[in-house]
């Protein structure tokens, strides 16, 4: 992860829902998370970053992954959010907004 | 592999939780997978141990699931600039634990059987080695079956497997049927026997935590090499599908293919790809069977007349245990095929 707007312990952090939020619309392979993720400034995602953390999230039933074989090459998973999945976003997303507001809110106080 | 270091005692003493511990060799086992030499590791775990005495709370409060955090933090001191080392060889460790305990088991095998059976019975030379026999059959069945669906043949791997059993299972017959044997049988001479297998468990793990624990510098590897090593790896492990490898693997190459990386850049070393893996049920399942199996029917074997129908049980268990271990086989690949599909 390099060229990230953020330091890396809070984008490590924010991983787990980033990656939620950007399978919101429509599915996406594992290099096109990465893209989004750092076209969103949270810098290069590693595949040694990323993948673990797309295991966990299809282990716990909140994405699935179906495979798509390649047309010259090897193939590539898609995953998708699953009805628990689009749930857990939007939770960990309001999760976040409060924690940010929690933070200016301090800001403020001094 | 630093159990008996600051750090453990540290989290032990911390609030005498065995999960403390638990969390604290996960994270270890994490970091050396990635190639975090020796030293970095007791430093990193010294710092767990210190805030987590400061904090009052666990590590896993603390810092999250194990495995993640050592992922993260391997990733850290690699951007900070520590020299990486070659990870412990999973297949050399897992060769020499197993050896290790199959010497414990034989001890203990041989000495349950001492008294309703051995002592009784004329002394053998097949008796004596039967358990190491038994467990060097059964990893070669292993290592077979391995090589070959490294290769994507399960064909040749079958046929492997089934030649192998055949052949121990002949070798047996032979054995037992010309074997020397003699009245000298003593009680000294099977406890010799038995401290014999206890000194080889403890000379293997002695060898297992000195020896492979040599730290080399790590060094970027090919494509193909990191393809060929993780794949040895996750083969290793005996708990993934052959299709969940291959689709893993494919994966890998097609991210770094569009990432214009290689492999190792993406993610490091194949041990710490191995780890982020999910484990296949089905596959854990069979080797349980498979390995219990054989345990079982030497068991039944010596108890039931080790001089006579050892020779029978073993070589029908041999040959059963190969045919549920293949049935099994099929049924997963059925099953992953299915899945995919």
């Amino acid at each position: 992860m390099n060229d990230a707007q953020w330091p890396m312990p809070w984008i490590r952090a924010a991983l787990e829902p980033a990656i939620l939020a950007s399978l919101g619309e429509a599915p996406l392979h594992g290099y096109a998370i990465a893209a989004r993720l750092a076209d969103a400034g949270m810098g290069r995602l590693k595949g040694g970053s990323l993948y673990p953390i797309l295991g966990k999230l299809e282990a716990d039933g909140f994405i699935v992954a179906t495979w798509q074989p390649g047309e010259s090459g090897p193939g590539r998973k898609a995953y998708e959010l699953t009805e628990s999945g689009r749930r857990h976003s939007a939770e960990l997303q309001q999760q976040w907004a409060a924690l940010s507001a929690a933070l200016a809110a301090l800001g403020k106080e001094s | 592999m630093g159990t008996k270091n600051a750090w453990v005692k540290a989290l032990k003493d911390l609030r005498g939780s065995k999960d403390d511990l638990r969390w604290g060799h996960a994270a270890f086992m994490e970091l050396a997978n990635a190639g975090v030499p020796f030293a970095v590791r007791e430093i990193e775990l010294d710092a767990v141990a210190a805030q987590c005495h400061s904090s009052g709370e666990g590590p896993l409060a603390v810092y999250g699931e194990p495995a993640d955090w050592g992922r993260a933090r391997a990733e850290e001191l690699r951007e900070e600039g520590v020299q990486f080392v070659v990870p412990p060889s999973a297949t050399k460790h897992a060769g020499l634990f197993g050896m290790g305990w199959l010497a414990v088991g034989a001890a203990v095998m041989m000495a349950l059987m001492f008294e309703h059976k051995l002592a009784q019975t004329p002394w053998s030379v097949i008796l004596v080695l039967a358990p190491l026999f038994f467990g060097g059959v059964c990893s070669l069945l292993g290592w077979v079956a391995t090589a070959f669906r490294g290769r994507h043949s399960k064909l040749f791997g079958g046929i492997g497997v089934v030649v192998v059993a055949l052949l121990a299972s002949l070798l047996t017959v032979l054995v037992v049927e010309h074997q020397p044997t003699s009245s000298a049988g003593t009680h000294t001479w099977w406890w010799a026997v038995i401290a014999g297998y206890i000194v080889l468990a403890v000379v293997l793990s002695w060898i297992d935590f000195h020896v492979l624990d040599k730290e080399v510098p790590a060094s970027p590897v090919t494509d193909e090499q990191w393809l060929a090593q993780a794949r040895g790896v996750l083969l290793t492990r005996g708990d993934m599908l052959d299709a969940e490898i291959n689709s893993a693997l494919d994966e890998a190459v097609g991210f770094a293919a569009q990432s214009g990386s290689t492999l190792y850049g993406e993610f490091g070393e194949p041990a710490s790809f191995s780890t982020a893996m999910p484990k296949s049920r089905a596959r854990t399942w069979r080797n349980l069977c498979f390995f219990s199996g054989f345990w079982a029917v030497w068991v039944v074997a010596l108890v039931l007349d080790p001089a006579h129908a050892f020779t029978c049980w073993w070589a029908v268990g041999l040959v059963l245990c190969s045919l549920v271990c293949a049935g099994m086989w099929c049924w997963s690949a059925h099953k992953a095929k299915a899945r995919r599909n």
